[in-house]
């Protein structure tokens, strides 16, 4: 792959080229759109019911899309939502334990 | 627009790096919107053309997309800057990777570990989202956004593939429609 790159560099200025790279450049926009949106039917089994995987979710968007906020305010809506995700994950089954003697 | 590059430079690189690797455990992606902020704003070492570039040669080339961190160290600092990059975003993440995954076999339905599962997930999913916007953003040219929304709907809805994709869209950019 670094040979590409070289290539690349060799040829940067070549109208064609920095065309292509333009529009590699959009399709590969749209590849981790889709693919984050694909992933979200992994969201269906999750504990935090839609609502809440909507929310943390389109929160963490807006911080680091469009408010451009560093990347580790990840962590803290991360650290919250893991929070709210305990919650919800429920105590563990009472009567495995009861049943120790 | 390269600066001249400094050890000092490089030593930050590496730091920035390794930090963005430990936050970005889902994914390289994640990483993309901070290695903008801090080698492009910050740091001033390579365009914003060259970073979208970068991207998207990565994506191109056969192997993982995240390589595109070595392509950017590259434009950035020669092969040096290309070793420092890929070293920071690779070693700390494989450590603690290797490190969870010991830990986590034996407690795999532990409730926290549960919980810190189900509240990542929005967050994982919502980066490449993310980064994906930004790197919309650069070009607010209306084919371009077309490029990009056609490309996201074919990714979500169908199973066309990838390089397909990114070979249409590189047809389409050299012809000149783009």
């Amino acid at each position: 792959m670094l040979a590409l790159t070289v290539l690349y560099a060799q040829f940067a200025d070549a109208p064609a080229v920095i065309g292509a790279v333009k529009g590699m450049g959009a399709v590969t926009a749209g590849l981790f759109i889709g693919t984050g949106l694909s992933l979200a039917r992994t969201l269906k089994d999750n504990p935090m019911r839609a609502a809440a995987c909507a929310f943390v979710g389109i929160a963490t968007f807006v911080a680091v899309a469009l408010m451009h906020w560093p990347a580790w305010i990840s962590l803290v809506f991360g650290a919250a939502a893991s929070v709210y995700a305990w919650r919800r994950v429920g105590a563990p089954v009472r009567n495995e334990r009861r049943k120790q003697p | 627009m390269m600066t001249t590059v400094t050890i000092a430079d490089l030593v930050t690189l590496f730091v920035t790096l390794t930090v963005l690797s430990l936050l970005t455990n889902g994914s390289a992606v994640a990483a993309m919107p901070d290695m903008r902020r801090v080698m492009v704003s910050d740091m001033g070492l390579l365009s914003d053309a060259q970073f979208t570039s970068s991207i998207a040669v990565a994506q191109a080339a056969p192997g993982p997309g995240m390589l595109f961190v070595a392509v950017v160290g590259y434009q950035a600092a020669g092969l040096l800057g290309a070793a420092v990059t890929l070293l920071g975003m690779l070693l700390p993440s494989t450590t603690l990777a290797y490190a969870a995954a010991r830990w986590g076999r034996n407690r795999r339905q532990s409730r926290p570990l549960r919980a810190l599962k189900a509240g990542m997930a929005p967050i994982v999913i919502a980066f490449p989202v993310a980064s994906g916007w930004l790197l919309a953003a650069q070009t607010p040219d209306l084919r371009h956004i077309a490029l990009t929304v056609a490309a996201a709907l074919l990714v979500w809805l169908t199973r066309v593939h990838m390089l397909l994709m990114i070979a249409v869209g590189a047809t389409l950019g050299a012809l000149g429609f783009i």
